[in-house]
């Protein structure tokens, strides 16, 4: 089935996990490697994504919209939007980065593993896993050695692998 | 529903790439059985971020100590007579190192690789000189810069600021000398 068009724009409808229809302009999903291929392939005019919470789907063509119209002249401004736009919860963080990842936006991929990894910056092993709510599953013996690792054991691999 | 313990592992893989600080990153091998594999010493980016080590000054022996701002302490003490009475300016994990009667090289600490510059003859060379000048310190080189790592390139080009009776810039690039 053919797109279909509005003057010379493509029109495609995205449907999240829900049910719930998004229209948009077929040139913003693009940046999406997943439905880059799939509307390149396929020539289809919506898209299932089942795995995809609503909530989940609005964050990301929210995303997308102010990605496109980027310009040297608002960088700042993106770039406190991006920060705003992990500043969520970690469920939802979650749940974006997922779908994120599903999806290959590459781009915002990477903002998103890093906004992850700075929710671990400077926390215990403990702490971890009770805000990412993670039960250990390791053996007691386990859980005693890994505790041992130091950088210096790091450190020391370096010194080696520098040549 | 989405569980941090249960993500794809490539996924695991890409957000530990991200944990830039050495103690966080033994914490994320240490949380999960599906966390560990994915923060592997290979995905540990050793150049990120890293606060420098600071080198102390020579002890007349053949080790140089180096200080980790970030411990508050001595943290490496290195087997390194090539540094030996020589002044050293750092470049990233390299060292300009220099006296004044022998040639000037580059050193990498950590592995002991050492790159003769050829500078000395040429240096005098460009002043007139065959050979150092007895009684008196012909130059005092006060600052060498790289223009990139010499770890990723060959082609790279290195500026030293020296002093005789008035300032020069020399730029030396593979034996290629202008003053």
């Amino acid at each position: 089935m053919a797109s279909s068009t509005t003057g010379e724009k493509k029109i495609l409808t995205l449907k999240g996990g829900d049910n719930e229809e998004f229209i948009l302009e077929e040139s913003l999903v693009l940046q999406s490697e997943l439905l880059k291929n799939m509307v390149k392939e396929e020539r289809v005019s919506s898209i299932p994504l089942p795995s995809i919470k609503s909530k989940t789907l609005v964050k990301i063509i929210e995303y997308l919209k102010k990605h496109a119209e980027l310009t040297p002249s608002n960088k700042e401004e993106f770039k406190n939007f991006e920060k705003e736009f992990v500043n969520v919860v970690l469920e939802e963080l979650l749940d974006i980065t997922v779908a994120v990842n599903y999806l290959k936006i590459n781009g915002l991929l990477e903002f998103c593993c890093q906004a992850v990894a700075d929710r671990i910056k400077d926390k215990s092993v403990e702490a971890v896993r009770k805000i990412f709510r993670i039960e250990s599953d390791f053996t007691p013996e386990e859980e005693s050695e890994f505790r041992k690792e130091t950088p210096e054991a790091f450190e020391g691999d370096l010194d080696d692998t520098t040549n | 529903m989405a569980n941090w313990a249960e993500l794809p592992h490539e996924l695991l893989v890409l957000i530990a790439k991200h944990v830039k600080v050495i103690e966080d990153f033994i914490d994320f091998r240490a949380v999960c059985t599906s966390w560990r594999p994915a923060a592997t010493k290979e995905n540990f980016d050793v150049f990120s971020f890293k606060v420098p080590l600071l080198m102390l000054a020579d002890k007349d022996d053949d080790y140089r100590e180096f200080y980790s701002l970030s411990k508050g302490k001595v943290s490496h003490i290195l087997y390194l007579p090539e540094a030996i009475r020589r002044e050293c300016f750092p470049y990233e994990e390299w060292l300009f190192t220099m006296s004044y009667y022998e040639e000037f090289n580059l050193l990498h600490p950590f592995s002991r690789t050492q790159i003769q510059l050829l500078l000395q003859k040429a240096l005098l060379a460009l002043q007139g000189f065959v050979e150092v000048p007895k009684e008196e310190i012909y130059h005092i080189i006060d600052r060498a810069v790289l223009s990139v790592n010499p770890s990723r390139t060959s082609d790279y080009v290195l500026v030293v600021s020296y002093c005789t009776n008035v300032n020069h810039l020399t730029f030396w690039r593979l034996e290629i000398l202008t003053g």
